[in-house]
């Protein structure tokens, strides 16, 4: 450029030079001009100086503005959004942004805006606006700019519209963006979401949806017509009317759409045909229905269902049946389609119809336990899973399955020797771990074994004496497999020092917890130097009945409560250690004191407080607050009994009270149970035991639940 | 003698001439219609102050991010009489300011300074 503008002066140049040899050459030098001569050489010089200047900054000045406009340009012509700007008199201006020559297939500098945007609207109310937008005062405005139309239909295509009034030059800018396929995406979105709906309706509602579409395809396809032949036509209407609005709801609410919206449209003409003038006979009403086309829309729907679900999904076969593939594929789309909120609630009902193995479910353990091995420094040769196949909701057994890392921790923790420890045992160096899965058709039974060192009973019956479970000169007649249980009662343990891999006393009792909260059972087996084998037994539920155990379970939480409390505020006495568990047995075993009483709660149940001798004398102590020393030994064991019975009647009283539920009643009144050491007999029906220990007694809560 | 000052306008610059201050901005875009018009007053009151002063240290701010061709010359002029005044011995500086991001605006200020002999430092823009 600097050239260019060289180039440019050139001639002046050469006046410069000719002007300053004139200066030089002696003929002039007398000239009384000569003074002036040189001031003017020097000003000319000067001016050409500046000129250059001048002229190479406003090259550079242009070249700098071409290139903001290029850019502004390139960036204005490839967003996705037409550019354009229009005076009061409504022509657009010239620089518009490529995109508005595709919106609306024509150049359109100095069209009319208001004969190109609002052709298919009342362009007159549009062109009010637009010119009170110019000639009232600026200050309206905003009030006047919302007025205009936002979107519009031009050329097939919806456009969204943003009017932005700009004060300095007093135009409008449009800023258009062709939301056509944008909306489009979003219908089917839509659509989606609802087919989506629709499919998870028909599988959770399983056989009520099938139900409901045969039961529609035969009343129009067949039943329609016998009521034609039965009764007056009148009455058939009536009926043909229900049915369609009847169906109209249940279907709209599964959210079949089409078949909602058919019904809806067949509906009315139901309607206007009973209120037409013309007195219906039957043979028109045969016809008139006969017009109707009952059944594509809702083929239409079920195709959608089918196409989500499998072909086979109403299939003619009783049960309804999808496979896993379609259910994840369902999973995914729910994933994808839905806001967080809704996905959570209908993912959670898709996944209790996905299963998965108990053997993947344990086998997140797997790792964790490797790595915990080698961090104490210990050695884990083997974990294994031997399994058959067990498909399980994993939503079901998930917080059971969280708890078990806490007998994996125990197994590497307390179990498994160090290896120079196993040695000296001629035990391999390191420990295994088995794990087995069985399945009969009523339960799930899961073992898991480590080769360690055991349980160590002794310790164990040390920590019950210190803690006052037991009394250190009958500690030798407990049973083993009580001592055993002792892990299972909370925060007792028997690490000296508590870390945070075992040792807290808490980790097996919220096992215990989990598998009772599944209405199962957990024992120990242990061998010193062999190991321990933990084995839980846990009943096969589909989620309905899974409800029901949690209301037992439930149930027994307010007894319990009420128990307590009673025993706590009437008493005054505070109950031990807890030892509760739900039980799947089929006998309860009876204690020297029993007293059972039936409530009735939705079903009956049976309540049994069982308490020894000690137990049942200091709570007849507490209650009648009198010494019975004196008193003879049948006496006072009728005292006992009449006790118990009424402190039995009082919690009970209270418990059914708590429950706010005015059907929940006794059956019969506190019956003791006198043979001592007897059993009861209940057929495979839930039992909730809780035990209480204390000064070396036992109390026993029972609630059975009764078929 | 008085301030002279002019707000930003769409196609002037903000001037603000300050004789107590001694300071001189002229901020912005200029391409009005009439150059001479705009920049004739501001020429004649650069003229007057630079009698006026004495040793006092003046300091002249120019951020300019596009000059049409007549505000070019116009703003020619007024260093001019600036220089004039440094010949003079008047303490003056200039202080131009450049767009980082821009080499054309770098090469403008370049031009400038290359036509002047007073003292002219070159800042980037903070913005």
């Amino acid at each position: 450029m600097k050239k260019s503008s060289e180039n440019l002066y050139k001639y002046e140049r050469k006046i410069l030079e000719k002007a300053k040899k004139n200066i030089k050459k002696d003929k002039y030098q007398d000239n009384p001009l000569l003074k002036k001569y040189k001031s003017l050489t020097r000003k000319y010089k000067k001016l050409l100086l500046q000129s250059e200047k001048i002229l190479r900054i406003s090259d550079n000045n242009q070249e700098k503005l071409r290139i903001t406009q290029q850019n502004l340009a390139l960036l204005l012509n490839n967003v996705k959004q037409g550019f354009l700007t229009f005076g009061a008199d409504f022509k657009i201006n010239p620089g518009y942004s490529a995109e508005c020559k595709n919106i609306f297939n024509q150049e359109i500098e100095g069209k009319n805006i208001a004969k190109l945007l609002f052709q298919n609207l009342d362009s007159d109310v549009e062109e009010d606006i637009l010119r009170s937008i110019f000639e009232d005062d600026n200050s309206r405005v905003s009030l006047y700019i919302p007025l205009l139309a936002k979107e519009i239909t031009v050329n097939d295509k919806l456009l969204k519209i943003k009017y932005k009034f700009i004060e300095k030059e007093n135009k409008i800018m449009c800023i258009i963006t062709d939301i056509t396929e944008k909306r489009e995406l979003e219908n089917k979105l839509e659509r989606e979401r609802k087919n989506l709906k629709m499919a998870i309706t028909a599988i959770t509602n399983k056989s009520l949806v099938k139900k409901y579409i045969n039961d529609y395809k035969k009343f129009f396809e067949q039943e329609i017509y016998d009521w034609i032949n039965k009764y007056e036509s009148y009455r058939t209407l009536e009926e043909l009317y229900r049915k369609a609005h009847t169906y109209k709801g249940v279907f709209s609410q599964w959210g079949m759409e089409n078949s909602a919206a058919s019904l809806h449209k067949i509906e009315e003409k139901i309607s206007n045909f009973k209120n037409s003038e013309v007195k219906n006979e039957d043979n028109d009403l045969s016809q008139f229905i006969k017009n109707i086309d009952f059944i594509t829309f809702l083929d239409k729907d079920i195709k959608i269902m089918k196409k989500i679900l499998g072909e086979n999904f109403l299939a003619k076969n009783a049960t309804i049946s999808v496979t896993r593939e379609n259910i994840l594929n369902l999973k995914e789309k729910i994933e994808k389609y839905f806001p967080t909120g809704e996905k959570k609630k209908m993912l959670k009902k898709i996944n209790r119809l996905i299963k998965r193995s108990m053997q993947d479910l344990i086998g997140i353990h797997r790792e964790y336990t490797h790595q915990l091995a080698a961090r104490i420094g210990k050695k884990l040769n083997h974990f294994k899973i031997e399994s058959e196949e067990v498909m399980v909701n994993e939503d079901d057994y998930h917080e059971f399955n969280k708890s078990l890392i806490h007998i994996f921790r125990n197994c590497v923790y307390h179990g498994i020797e160090k290896p120079d420890e196993r040695v000296l045992k001629h035990k391999p160096e390191g420990g295994s771990i088995e794990c087995s899965i069985k399945d009969n058709n009523d339960n799930i039974y899961i073992e898991i074994k480590d080769d360690g060192r055991g349980i160590d009973l002794t310790k164990l019956r040390q920590k019950a004496i210190q803690k006052g479970i037991y009394d250190k000169d009958k500690i030798n007649s407990i049973p083993k497999n009580k001592i055993i249980n002792l892990i299972f009662v909370d925060e007792f343990s028997t690490q000296q020092s508590s870390n945070r891999t075992a040792g807290r006393g808490v980790g097996m009792a919220s096992v215990k917890d989990e598998v009772e909260k599944l209405g199962g059972s957990i024992t120990i087996d242990t061998a010193q130097d062999e190991g321990t084998t933990f084995k839980i037994s846990l009943p096969k539920k589909d989620p309905e009945t899974a409800v029901k155990k949690m209301n037992t379970n439930l149930l027994m939480q307010n007894l319990e409560e009420e128990f307590i409390k009673y025993l706590k505020k009437h008493l005054n006495l505070d109950l031990g250690q807890k030892d509760n568990s739900i039980k799947h047995i089929n006998k309860l075993e009876l204690s020297d004191f029993n007293v059972i009483i039936n409530i009735k709660f939705k079903k009956i149940y049976d309540i049994l407080l069982s308490a020894d001798y000690n137990a049942a004398k200091l709570l007849k102590d507490c209650f009648i607050d009198s010494d019975l020393d004196f008193v003879s030994v049948k006496k006072e064991r009728t005292i006992i009994k009449e006790s118990l019975n009424e402190i039995v009647n009082i919690v009970v009283g209270q418990f059914l009270k708590a429950l706010e539920d005015k059907k929940a009643n006794f059956e019969n009144t506190p019956l003791p149970i006198n043979i001592e050491g007897s059993l009861i007999n209940y057929r495979s029906n839930e039992i909730i035991r809780n035990t209480y220990l204390f000064n070396n007694s036992e109390i026993y809560l029972n609630l059975i639940e009764r078929y | 003698m008085d301030k002279l000052i002019r707000e930003a306008k769409k196609s002037t610059p903000k001037i603000i001439c300050d004789p107590k201050e001694n300071y001189i901005l002229i901020k912005g875009e200029s391409y009005p219609e009439n150059s001479f018009e705009f920049y004739e007053p501001i020429m004649d009151w650069v003229e007057e102050y630079i009698e006026e002063i004495d040793d006092e240290m003046t300091k002249v701010e120019l951020s300019l991010s596009y000059l049409n061709t007549s505000s070019t010359k116009s703003v020619m002029c007024i260093l001019d009489i600036l220089e004039e005044g440094y010949q003079e011995g008047k303490d003056i500086t200039i202080n131009w300011y450049y767009d980082k991001d821009n080499e054309l605006s770098y090469e403008m200020a370049e031009d400038f300074m290359d036509y002047l002999e007073i003292p002219f430092n070159l800042h980037i823009k903070e913005e």
